[in-house]
């Protein structure tokens, strides 16, 4: 899986430096002669880029595999990219930076799968910290942090033990001391809560997003695996 | 130094280095003087109620007669607590001992020789300034009517009205607008009086001799004449003359003039003075917030992050037209430079009693480290929080004393990094902190009195409230995470719970009345 990240930013610069973990490569596209020299020093492949350039041709040898990035400084220009990335790849999973949560609104208008609104997000944190600074750190530690607990989201498997059960039950979760946050359907965006999820029957493609710690997840993984 | 020198210079220094003498003036300074003692307003209230009750008394006394002893109230008793603010007030009003000492080890640095006379001449001129100030001029009228064998004294209860002044705080506001004015004020009390002395004296002239007119007395006509000029006009005496009436007509057309150019001078006193006069409240009224979060640095985050914070804002920024953009917003803010210590002191900020945390959040990092420091100068226990520019400067902001940095684009970098991985799980944290969803994260401290009650986890009956619990924080950083039901709950536990809002809510009302059902 390749990343392809537009812009170079500080904001674009911290993007690229913190998904590089999850992706094989990630291809940076600035608009920028600066920005395109530092994402090189910083050991990306990058490219220069016009805002009205031919998206097919641009990213044709990625399209098959790939997750987009819109992070231009310029939020205007970011949602004219993110419209014209989403005409022609509407498959792809794409992520965008606003700076604002009336920006943010206009880039999910464009297509955006998710909306990273700056401003919002650092007035949240600051808001979170002086309001709840223990639920603070508890998430910061579990999300960003090498922290023993982790959270992860595990897909309901074919063969899965828990097919055809509802949540109420089933022990697996409480035997490997983990606590399912919440349950998807088929990998979609839409979730629900599971303590409003009792009666919930688990079939094949449900992804459960658990909390627990690293080995326990993985036993409990192991156990509702199946054959 | 003589004898006599000697024992005013050592009582001088006993004086300046007793605790309790320090205590005492201080107290009575901040009872009297400062409007952001606390205290005052009862003092202030007080002093009302009894400037009114002598007033009343008066006018009671005019056609009735009154008990005596509401006369010695009246004359006695409200005259003596005048005396003796009188005096405190002029005790206070400098340091003595301050300024007998101060001479004293200059002259003694200087090799010079130590003169009494002139000390207590340089004392004596700064006190005289006091009792020669308008205010106490009133304080002292107000306490005459004491002498009330002398009938006439008695009419200074009056000044007693003036007293007021000094408790009312609007009335103080009124008299400093008005005061900003006074070369003009002066202006036109010098015209008008020249013209009522002009027009006085012509109009008697003219009328004095003619036996039907009712202008034949000098005090007839200046009475006449400020009638007239004031505009007011009574028609109780007339000028009769042709002579007269031709003043008359030339006094009613100055009297216009007196009158728009009085109006014009209070209405543009007003317009000059209002936004100084509401700067200066704003100032005043801050020391009496119980609790408040600074922000330094009204930058676009912050009226994001003032937006959702729950208790009071206060504002700080240097420049006008973010000040303003803030007052706009709903929000106390001033004008002044957040990394100025000039700034707190003006502002009689007590950090440790008043401020919950200060958020540093300016436009550089320049700038928050700044403020960051002067603020840790003051206070070495307040809380700091501060946004970060330029990743490479997170080692000073941390260095000036700032608790915690947020740098933005790494926390936006960090997030699309989950988002990457684990789309839905970050989704699901994302909703849960974003407190927009019907389900939120919450925390609920435990105390003494919900532990007595519910000792273990299984006594909570979370589950009976379809909640989840994540853990429960203990001392600094030990996190339980998922507890059984035979957890022993502790004293200041904190519960990280999960559920609706309205769940979540039912949960607390009952632990708080201490019966789950």
């Amino acid at each position: 899986m390749k990343a392809i990240l537009f812009g170079y930013s500080s904001y674009a610069k911290e993007m690229a430096a913190q998904v590089k973990k999850y992706y094989k490569e990630v291809f940076v596209y600035t608009n920028n002669s600066k920005e395109k020299q530092s994402a090189s020093e910083d050991g990306f492949n990058s490219f220069l880029f016009d805002i009205d350039d031919n998206y097919d041709k641009l990213l044709d040898e990625y399209k098959e595999d790939m997750d987009l990035f819109c992070a231009l400084q310029d939020d205007a220009q970011n949602v004219f990219l993110t419209i014209s990335l989403r005409e022609k790849y509407n498959d792809k999973r794409l992520v965008a930076l606003a700076s604002t949560s009336e920006n943010a609104d206009k880039l999910k208008l464009a297509g955006a799968n998710k909306v990273i609104a700056s401003l919002e997000t650092t007035a949240n944190l600051f808001n979170e910290i002086l309001s709840k600074p223990i639920l603070n750190s508890v998430f910061h530690a579990i999300l960003y942090e090498a922290s023993p607990l982790k959270m992860s989201q595990i897909k309901v498997e074919s063969a899965s033990t828990i097919i055809g059960k509802k949540l109420e039950n089933i022990s697996e979760h409480t035997k490997h001391r983990v606590i399912i946050l919440s349950i998807s359907d088929n990998m979609k965006s839409s979730f629900y809560f599971t303590q409003i999820a009792h009666t919930h029957k688990f079939k094949e493609g449900d992804v459960l997003v658990v909390i627990g710690y690293d080995q326990n997840i993985e036993n409990f993984q192991e156990e509702i695996r199946g054959k | 130094m003589n004898y006599f020198a000697k024992l005013i210079v050592n009582f001088a220094y006993r004086l300046h280095n007793s605790v309790v003498y320090k205590k005492r003036k201080r107290f009575f300074y901040n009872i009297l003087e400062n409007n952001g003692y606390q205290y005052k307003k009862y003092l202030d209230i007080f002093m009302m109620i009894i400037i009114l009750s002598t007033i009343v008394i008066l006018v009671r006394e005019v056609k009735h007669p009154i008990d005596d002893f509401l006369t010695f109230y009246s004359t006695v008793i409200v005259s003596f607590l005048f005396m003796v603010e009188y005096l405190l007030r002029f005790w206070v009003y400098s340091d003595t001992s301050k300024a007998i000492i101060d001479k004293y080890e200059s002259d003694l640095f200087l090799q010079r020789e130590f003169k009494l006379s002139s000390v207590l001449f340089k004392v004596t001129k700064i006190k005289l300034k006091y009792v020669f100030s308008i205010r106490a001029i009133i304080d002292l009228l107000a306490i005459l009517p004491f002498f009330h064998e002398l009938r006439i004294l008695r009419i200074f209860i009056l000044f007693r009205i003036f007293k007021l002044f000094r408790y009312t705080q609007s009335i103080k506001y009124f008299m400093t607008i008005l005061g900003s004015k006074k070369i003009e004020f002066i202006t036109l009390a010098i015209f008008v009086s020249a013209i009522i002395f002009l027009s006085g004296v012509l109009i008697y002239i003219m009328e004095a001799n003619d036996p039907t007119s009712r202008i034949n007395t000098l005090f007839s006509a200046f009475y006449w004449s400020l009638v007239t000029i004031s505009t007011v006009g009574y028609g109780d005496i007339v000028p009769v003359t042709d002579g007269g009436q031709i003043v008359a007509m030339i006094i009613i057309i100055f009297g216009i003039g007196v009158i728009s150019f009085s109006t014009s001078i209070i209405v543009s006193a007003f317009n000059e003075n209002m936004k100084q006069i509401k700067d200066d409240k704003l100032v005043a009224d801050i020391v009496h917030i119980k609790e408040f979060y600074l922000i330094c640095g009204y930058t676009e985050v912050a009226s994001l992050i003032a937006a959702k914070l729950t208790s009071l804002v206060v504002v700080l920024d240097d420049d006008p037209l973010r000040v303003s953009r803030a007052q706009e917003d709903g929000y106390r803010a001033i004008c002044a430079d957040p990394a100025s210590l000039e700034t707190y002191k003006m502002l009689g900020i007590k950090f440790a009693k008043h401020v919950k945390s200060v958020l540093c959040l300016r436009e550089s990092d320049v700038l928050n480290v700044y403020t960051a420091l002067s603020i840790r100068s003051i206070s070495q226990t307040i809380p700091i929080l501060a946004t970060l520019v330029e990743k490479h400067n997170y080692s000073k902001l941390i260095f000036a004393g700032a608790t915690k940095v947020v740098y933005t684009q790494e926390l936006v970098g960090l997030m699309a990094r989950e988002y990457s991985g684990k789309p839905i799980a970050f989704d699901v944290i994302d909703e849960l902190r974003s407190e927009k969803g019907d389900s939120f994260v919450d925390e609920l401290f435990l105390n003494k009195k919900i532990i007595a009650k519910f000792p273990t986890v299984g006594d909570l009956l979370i589950h009976k409230f379809k909640l989840l619990l994540l853990g429960i924080h203990r001392d600094k950083d030990e996190l339980l995470f998922n507890p059984k039901d035979d957890i022993e709950l502790q004293d200041g536990d904190t519960l990280i719970l999960i559920g609706s809002k309205k769940l979540l809510s039912e949960f607390i009302d009952s632990l708080s009345r201490g019966i789950i059902k």
